[in-house]
């Protein structure tokens, strides 16, 4: 009786250790990237990136996180006209700094892409070509 | 070990205690009409919705309704809150007793057309969710009637600034509930008063 009681008593302690531990560890890369991207971003993609209908894109495989990165540093700059409606577009984000935009640019590649991590110089050139339309 | 079970179950009936159901409350101001009060209800509106149908309070007599504020162009919390709409939309979906209306506020830009394929791109069903555009004074207005706060203002991004709330109106024209369209944990409550209303009229 009191034995199975110590077993019991010592595997809680163990399970709320071990969420404990996960909690206090599993501290997210990227905060500040995400930051950005809740504020600048979730409205329209949502937290999650699922995006809302076809109105606005799910953007958690975009080949923007792959394949286009360049593309996406002069998206999130400039924006682009929506090809759904007219009055739905994607916004252009002059008051981001090169940081911040480096910041964001790593949190998605982190979460949607491939993992590659963004230098800043890789942002200031991929601005300075961008082609304005 | 069946007293450590005995103790863990109490300690889990206790923990999931229901609380006593109370009746959702009539929301706003009673008017006292020749001595008889009646509860807030909403103006006398006449709006057109997604398929150019017009749109009176006949028309949702009888129907309990969800109902929102938004623009199209509007680049902060309105698409956060349709898709909110949209999860209370699959909800609703198979009940005929409730409906859903979205007015704009920018009837401007947000035409019959526009309204229809934005509708059309939600993926919903015209007859079950109605888009709502009109008179702006009016829409304005109307706004007072559900407590959202909606007005144009050059200063806030996309010229208008309103808030994110859902309200829920009864078969009788009368705000039960409502909640915050931006944070999925208060449209989770709405969820429950939804079904506790339509309960009441089973
Ligand atoms: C006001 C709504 C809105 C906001 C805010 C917004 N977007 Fe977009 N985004 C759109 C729309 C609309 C499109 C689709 C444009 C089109 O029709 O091609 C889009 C497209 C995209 C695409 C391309 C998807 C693809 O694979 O084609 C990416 C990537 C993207 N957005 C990322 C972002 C990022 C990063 C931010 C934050 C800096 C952001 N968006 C903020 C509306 C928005």
């Amino acid at each position: 009786m009191s034995n199975n009681l110590t077993i019991i008593l010592v595997f809680c302690s163990i399970l709320l250790y071990g969420i404990f531990a996960l909690y206090s560890c599993a501290q997210e890369p990227f905060v500040q990237g995400k930051r950005i991207y809740e504020v600048n971003c979730g409205n329209c993609h949502m937290s999650d990136g699922h995006g809302l209908g076809d109105m606005y894109p799910d953007i958690t495989k975009s080949d923007y996180f792959t394949s286009k990165k360049t593309d996406l540093i002069c998206l999130i700059r400039h924006g682009k006209k929506g090809s759904v409606m007219e009055s739905v577009i994607m916004p252009a984000n002059k008051e981001l700094t090169e940081v911040g935009i480096n910041n964001l640019v790593n949190y998605l590649n982190y979460t949607w892409g491939d993992g590659s991590i963004s230098k800043l110089d890789d942002v200031k050139t991929a601005l300075a070509n961008c082609q304005k339309d | 070990m069946i007293r450590t079970f005995a103790i863990c179950s109490i300690m889990l009936a206790l923990i999931s205690c229901q609380q006593e159901i109370k009746p959702l409350p009539y929301i706003g101001d009673r008017t006292d009409i020749d001595g008889s009060m009646l509860e807030h209800d909403i103006r006398p509106f006449e709006f057109v919705n997604q398929l150019g149908s017009t749109i009176k309070n006949k028309d949702v007599d009888g129907k309990i309704y969800i109902t929102d504020f938004f623009f199209i162009s509007c680049p902060t919390i309105c698409p956060r809150v349709k898709k909110q709409m949209l999860r209370l939309y699959s909800k609703v979906k198979n009940n005929e007793d409730v409906i859903l209306l979205s007015h704009t506020i920018d009837p401007k830009r947000d035409t019959v057309e526009a309204m229809k394929i934005y509708a059309d791109n939600l993926g919903i069903d015209h007859n079950k969710w109605w888009f709502l555009t009109g008179d702006k004074d009016q829409l304005l207005d109307i706004a007072d009637d559900y407590f959202v706060a909606a007005y144009e203002d050059d200063e806030a991004p996309g010229g208008f600034d309103h808030s994110g709330k859902i309200i829920l109106i009864d078969k009788e024209g009368r705000i039960r509930s409502f909640c915050d369209g931006t944070d999925p944990d208060s449209v989770d409550k709405m969820m429950k008063d939804i079904d506790q209303l339509i309960a009441t009229y089973e």
